[in-house]
């Protein structure tokens, strides 16, 4: 059996969350109703670093952007935030985990950690993540801010 | 004087809000590993409803329910005083030309 990519300690995120049903359910449910305020520009969610510091953390921008890539503007999407397909993928992944049956979404379950763990696929992402934030930071800050501000 | 006093609350609310997060994404990092803190870090969503899922377990409960409070005060104050700084609300009557 392939030795996994990353220590034992980095547990794959994503792929355990995906088993605890409860868990998943609760986070699909504050997320869409977050959208959905957002969508209708009510208060919602915000960012708590953000709100106090007025620096954007790695996050900020996500909701807005994932809800514009559903209406099917990608280029507003993109320049919200690079990474909302990523995400958006990700919470249609855990809608679908919490809607199938069990006997269907184990073993996709079992796979996708697998995957995980022997490409560190997610470490990848949250790393790419990590810097994507750090380059708007440092060489886009102003606009970068004032984009999330609105 | 109102709008300052207003001001204030926004930011200790902030402040508080801040501080809760930051309690419950240590909590995160120690319960479950660098990878799913830094995902809390990035969504702080996940790390308010993994707070939650966790906090009779963790302790935390109380750190929760002061921050979901927190949370409901901010919705609270941006909802009303977002609404009235809207420019031009509330909406003039519109002069009467004879």
């Amino acid at each position: 059996m392939p030795r996994a990519m990353f220590p034992q300690h980095m547990f794959p995120p994503i792929s355990p969350a995906l088993r605890d049903r409860k868990f998943t359910f609760v986070l699909v449910g504050a997320t869409g109703l977050h959208v959905a305020l957002v969508s209708l520009s009510l208060p919602s969610w915000e960012c708590p670093f953000f709100r106090l510091t007025g620096i954007p953390c790695p996050g900020c921008g996500l909701s807005r952007a994932m809800m514009l890539l559903l209406k099917g503007d990608l280029s507003g999407s993109f320049r919200f935030h690079a990474f909302a397909p990523i995400f958006l993928l990700a919470i249609i992944t855990l809608i679908l985990s919490v809607l199938l049956p069990k006997s269907i979404i184990q073993p996709a379950i079992s796979r996708a950690e697998r995957i995980e763990r022997q490409t560190g696929l997610t470490v990848l992402i949250l790393a790419g993540l990590i810097f994507y934030w750090l380059a708007r930071l440092l060489f886009l800050q102003a606009a970068f801010v004032q984009l999330i501000r609105g | 004087m109102a709008g300052g006093l207003i001001g204030i609350c926004a930011l200790l609310v902030g402040l508080g809000s801040l501080i809760c997060f930051i309690i419950v994404l240590i909590k995160l990092f120690q319960d479950e590993g660098a990878l799913k803190g830094i995902l809390g870090l990035i969504c702080g969503l996940y790390t308010f409803v993994w707070g939650w899922m966790n906090a009779n377990r963790l302790g935390i409960r109380n750190i929760m329910l002061i921050w979901t409070l927190l949370l409901i005060i901010q919705l609270v104050l941006n909802f009303a005083f977002g609404v009235a700084l809207i420019p031009g609300y509330p909406p003039r009557p519109s002069p009467i030309t004879p």
